[in-house]
């Protein structure tokens, strides 16, 4: 649906030079979801201005249905635009105007009657549950209220993309989850492709099928949600998947020195990590049970990425060598992940073959 | 009634006729500059905003050159600028005194501070607005009269306030050279010949003015802005 070539983006304001974005290739498939996470300054907001030119890149391509937006002319670009719908932070509302008034703003060179346009107006205000505040002025409104006002201009015109540059960010935690709920509702009845921009891991955990991280004006590391919650690699990349889990703090409290997990001489301490369906079953009781060990569980959690459910926790495995290699076989089996993390004294056999 | 009239403001009395002339006369003078700067003054501030450095229509030659005028005609202090408009004064109306001969100088006296305060009040409007707008496909035209002139309107209602009040000061100086109105008439009278009574009703004359255009104004203010 979206690609986007190579493009480089340098600010030049006379004194300095500055690379917002550098080379960055992108593609974005019909009907997913796809996120961008990045710190402030990381270049996301940039890259998403450039999807529809609204900033133009200085080098590199933007396809758009196979189209390269940059050989455009104006005009033509314009109308493309229209296909691309855009929602910002701070909602972009025209205060002079009503919520009827705001949503029919695009809606002018659409060439409807005065009858058809008030029926699309209503249409779309239903679609964002905002049916009964149509004469409500944008200062009436809450933020959930005006971002609600905000998508339903933006799909005025039937986009097939919807590009959401910090959309949520403004906006409380229970609201911001009603508006992602609402955008996942409307990508699903619409058929969209949704970009959208967030420094918020919970924002992606909660709607992304897909995700790039970007940092310094480069994407560095991108993939399937499930995928680069359950093995980041790259240090920002983890960073921002601690923020919504324990993780971190498990690990600095297993890098201290004190051994306060007991572990004893032959235990194995192992970090698991599971998705989909494996979820289900009740594996370590069964592991356990086979081979003979005691597993107990220091950490664990569950998190729901889009519809899969994913875990990860951390076992403590006692028992003797050979079925504690057993185990960790049986769980590889079953299509899990498991690292071994530390031993106790005299198991560096299982160390050695397990990792 | 009348007896009062004659004893507190009587060089009013004797000349009320001219009064009212002179009434009608700034009425005029203020209208007719007033529309005419008014929409100079709003087709230069919008120019002067589009053009800036980053907006839809990016032209530094043209912000530049629209800049620099705008400072030296605010630069001149207006009752010489009256006189070095003489010339032109002529060549468009005919004339360089009187009513007519006042209005080019009102004019010119005008636009460039009617013009400023249409920047400011379009620099107001949010730039994310702007944005969303050519985010949804609005080209330049549809973003000047759709999004800057009616997000602007508040802002835009204020200088023309401002600027219609500012007006009828430069108006009465205007008089002083012959140009009629008022002014003229409060110093022909008041200040020349020390009919300080002309002085004062001419005061209260012009403060009704103001406070009309200031009421109005405000009334207008209160209905638009959400």
């Amino acid at each position: 649906m979206i690609e986007i070539i190579g493009a480089t983006k340098i600010f030049d304001n006379g004194k300095a030079k500055i690379q917002a974005i550098k080379d960055v290739s992108l593609k974005i498939n019909k009907g997913e979801i796809h996120g961008i996470i990045g710190y402030s300054g990381a270049g996301k907001s940039t890259l998403i201005r450039c999807i529809n030119l609204l900033e133009r890149p200085t080098q590199g391509k933007i396809l758009f249905k196979g189209e390269d937006l940059t050989s455009l002319r104006e005009r033509e670009l314009r109308d493309r635009r229209k296909k691309m719908g855009m929602i910002f932070q701070h909602f972009n509302l025209f205060n002079s105007r009503n919520v009827y008034k705001n949503v029919a703003y695009p809606l002018k060179g659409a060439r409807l009657s005065r009858e058809e346009e008030r029926e699309r107006v209503l249409e779309l205000l239903e679609l964002v549950g905002l049916e009964d505040r149509i004469k409500a002025y944008p200062s009436e409104l809450s933020g959930g209220q005006k971002q609600r006002v905000a998508i339903a201009r933006a799909l005025a015109n039937n986009p097939e993309v919807l590009l959401c540059d910090e959309a949520t960010s403004a906006l409380d935690p229970k609201t911001t989850d009603s508006i992602l709920e609402l955008l996942r509702e409307l990508k699903n009845k619409l058929n969209l492709t949704i970009v959208l921009i967030t420094h918020e891991m919970a924002v992606i955990k909660k709607i992304c099928d897909k995700v790039s991280v970007m940092e310094d004006g480069q994407i560095i590391e991108e993939g399937e949600v499930t995928q680069i919650f359950t093995r980041p690699i790259h240090e920002t990349t983890r960073e921002f998947v601690d923020t919504i889990t324990n993780r971190s703090r498990i690990y600095e409290i297993l890098n201290g020195k004190e051994n306060i997990f007991n572990i004893g001489a032959g235990d194995v301490l192992a970090r698991v990590v599971y998705m989909g369906d494996s979820t289900a079953e009740a594996l370590l009781s069964k592991g356990s049970r086979r081979y003979g060990i005691d597993a107990s569980i220091l950490y664990g959690n569950i998190e729901v990425l889009g519809d899969t459910p994913t875990g990860e926790m951390i076992i403590l495995l006692s028992g003797e060598d050979e079925n504690i290699r057993g185990f960790i076989d049986y769980f590889r089996g079953k299509g899990l992940i498991v690292e071994v993390l530390d031993h106790g004294a005299g198991t560096s056999e299982v160390h050695t073959q397990c990792c | 009634m009348e007896q009062v009239l004659l004893r507190y403001i009587p060089n009013v009395v004797d000349n009320r006729l001219e009064l009212v002339e002179s009434v009608g006369e700034t009425i005029i003078m203020v209208s007719i500059s007033g529309i005419i700067s008014l929409i100079l003054g709003t087709v230069i501030g919008v120019l002067l905003v589009v053009t800036k450095e980053g907006n839809i229509l990016e032209n530094d030659t043209i912000n530049g050159i629209i800049g620099k005028v705008i400072n030296f005609f605010r630069s001149i202090p207006f009752i010489i600028l009256i006189g070095a408009l003489i010339p032109l004064t002529r060549l468009i109306v005919g004339s360089a005194i009187g009513t007519r001969g006042a209005i080019v100088p009102l004019i010119f006296g005008t636009v460039p501070f009617f013009s400023r305060q249409i920047e400011t009040a379009l620099l107001e409007v949010d730039r994310g607005v702007i944005e969303a707008a050519q985010a949804m496909g609005s080209g330049p035209l549809d973003i000047v009269f759709r999004v800057y002139l009616r997000e602007g309107l508040p802002g835009i209602v204020r200088g023309i306030t401002l600027t219609l009040i500012s007006l009828i000061g430069l108006s009465a100086m205007a008089g002083a050279i012959g140009g009629g109105g008022l002014g003229d008439f409060a110093i022909r009278y008041g200040y020349q010949r020390f009919q300080m009574d002309i002085t004062y009703v001419t005061i209260v004359i012009i403060l009704i003015f103001v406070s009309i255009i200031q009421g109005v104004g405000n009334f207008i203010l209160k209905r638009i802005e959400h």
